[in-house]
């Protein structure tokens, strides 16, 4: 009998999938296998607790660092905010799932799926909000390393997320896929959807890269840069750790990605992956416009440890109104517009320094009297360093919340310039 | 070497040293907290919590001899405080040990069933020494009790198992 209680439990089954994510989850982190991955935190923008919780590589304390945004309940509108997934959308070869499974009395449903080549984004929904595992995907049988992000559509009745995963690497144009999670809110079990996929029709077309730059002493070069009808990728690969890219000791390094006009881009994802030696970002962003001749990214450091200091200023009567920031200018506000229970202002930074689409590392928005967050719309760019913020007019005295701005330094070697005809 | 490198980077925080240390003890941990557990979830569940400790523990651990030990002592007390928490230990007395079977003759019965059903002090040592191959030595320093204890739970969770058997049939009679 001895002799066999060493067979008889080397015969246990062992879920290998479930055992390795509960150790992940043991040392608190979730990360898929091999490369170190990090998503964007939007330091301003939309539902930035959600993009944290699916970001394994950002440490708890970068974390909280980036967790004092508001906009919390803020909902994502695919047709307002992004429109290249709204084209995406309405393509043919977008895949209709509608499909329900239940797992240890917990049910979830993945509605839709649409693949476009930069992009996999899955909408899907649940009775109320609960915590999805890190998606597990494979493409024809193949695990893929990919982070994702999750954006709320709708928490109201019931919950709809959507989540987008960023393919780096080349997918054919058909695949068979399987998504699979683990834990749903507390419980543990298995749901899985399987389908085919297909591309969608987005005209996608590669630029000529190969464009190099230097910031800080880290070389860089533009990789690839692939256009479509629904999104543009582009990735920047550095010669250097991302320990040199984004730590406590040397910073964290941020891309401002611009028009021929200095406009920013709006980024719809950033991700980085890196091994031994070398660190690649992806970046998707908006389709490009059809008078868009260049593209040009302009990388900087801002601090890790942003000690930043709230700047609360009672919106004035009568504008310009300044908002100091010091060496890194004022913001000067140039106007509110107001249309029915909504307000838009206006605002521009008086700095040649070039912001990016979202004024990472800072943030904008407009709060009452009792400090409660009155945004419908976030501060987005809208020319050179002008940006928009929008909210809700007639709720008592608008106030200006934000902070200052670490100063930042923009280098000329860290400026590269893509030809996009 | 090679693994004292990699507790070394591990204690200085190297997630990725620290994966690879658990390579060759992750099927055990899992196996032995299905021992204690007996269904799939719960026994993740240790292993999660179990990880949990090392990983913010592991500067503790002195030498890299001493890694699988030291794991295999927190997954003990974990299962065990976890079992306690979900209150799912029945206190069994010695004098009931011969009930310890399931509780028909009909259900199908093996050793991994008996294993299951062992008090858990006995479970422990039986573990600890046919499946760790442990000594009575290590067994004892591990536990932090007497080698004579140890010896004496191992000689009665093996009683139990074999009058479990002589209960259930021959299916291992044969090979006492």
């Amino acid at each position: 009998m001895e002799n066999n209680i060493k067979e008889v439990i080397e015969s246990i089954d062992v879920p290998m999938e479930k055992l390795d994510f509960a150790i992940e989850k043991g040392m608190g982190i979730q990360r898929k296998k091999d490369k170190k991955i990090w998503k964007r935190v939007i330091l301003s923008s939309v539902a930035s607790i959600a993009l944290i919780v699916g970001s394994g590589f950002i440490s708890p304390k970068m974390a909280s660092v980036l967790a004092d945004v508001p906009l919390i309940g803020f909902m994502f509108n695919i047709e307002e905010h992004d429109k290249g997934l709204e084209t995406a959308l309405s393509d043919d070869n977008k895949v209709v799932l509608n499909k329900t499974v239940t797992s240890n009395g917990t049910a979830l449903t993945i509605e839709e799926i649409v693949f476009d080549g930069a992009r996999l984004n899955v909408v899907y929904s649940m009775p109320e909000y609960k915590e999805l595992s890190q998606a597990i995907l494979t493409v024809n049988e193949r695990e893929l390393n990919v982070p994702e992000s999750l954006k709320i559509l709708e928490d109201k009745n019931i919950f709809r997320g959507l989540l987008e995963f960023p393919i780096a690497e080349e997918l054919p144009d058909k695949f068979d896929l399987t998504i699979k999670f683990l834990q749903v809110g507390s419980t543990k079990g298995e749901w899985v959807f399987s389908t085919p996929i297909k591309k969608v029709n987005n005209h996608s077309n590669k630029v000529i890269a190969g464009q190099t730059g230097e910031v800080k002493g880290n070389t860089f070069v533009v990789e690839s840069m692939d256009t479509s009808t629904t999104t543009t990728k582009i990735n920047v690969k550095f010669d250097t750790t991302m320990d040199k890219l984004f730590s406590e000791e040397s910073g964290v390094l941020n891309a401002t990605i611009m028009d021929q006009y200095g406009t920013p881009l709006k980024v719809l994802d950033q991700t980085g992956g890196g091994d031994d030696k070398s660190t690649t970002y992806t970046y998707l962003i908006e389709p490009l416009r059809q008078d868009i001749t260049e593209v040009r990214i302009a990388y900087y450091f801002f601090p890790f440890n942003l000690n930043r200091k709230d700047l609360i200023v009672p919106l004035a009567n009568s504008f310009p109104q300044r908002i100091s920031q010091d060496k890194m200018g004022d913001y000067v506000i140039t106007g509110v517009t107001k249309k029915e229970h909504e307000a838009t202002l206006s605002f521009y930074i008086d700095s040649e320094f070039p912001f990016d689409d979202t004024l990472t590392p800072s943030f904008f928005e407009i709060v009452s009297d009792s400090g409660e967050s009155l945004i419908t719309n976030y501060v987005h760019a809208v020319g050179p360093n002008k940006y928009e913020v929008s909210y809700q007019a007639n709720v008592g005295k608008p106030i200006v919340h934000t902070v200052t701005t670490p100063y930042m330094e923009l280098e000329p070697s860290a400026i590269v310039t893509i030809p996009v005809k | 070497m090679q693994e004292k490198s990699l507790l070394l980077k591990a204690k200085k925080g190297n997630n990725k040293a620290f994966v690879e240390l658990l390579q060759n003890e992750k099927l055990k941990l899992y196996k032995m907290a299905y021992i204690y557990m007996k269904n799939e979830n719960d026994a993740l569940d240790v292993v999660q919590e179990t990880i949990a400790r090392a990983y913010s523990n592991i500067h503790t651990v002195k030498e890299e001899r001493y890694f699988a030990t030291w794991l295999m002592r927190i997954l003990i007390n974990t299962a065990i405080e976890m079992l306690r928490k979900n209150q799912k230990i029945v206190p069994i007395l010695e004098q009931q040990s011969e009930q310890i079977q399931v509780s028909s003759y009909d259900e199908r019965l093996d050793l991994l069933q008996a294993i299951e059903q062992l008090e858990e002090k006995y479970k422990t040592v039986i573990l600890l020494k046919y499946y760790r191959d442990l000594s009575t030595k290590d067994i004892a320093d591990l536990l932090d009790c007497p080698e004579g204890t140890v010896k004496t739970n191992v000689h009665r969770g093996i009683q139990q198992l074999k009058k479990y058997f002589n209960k259930e049939g021959e299916n291992y009679g044969e090979q006492y």
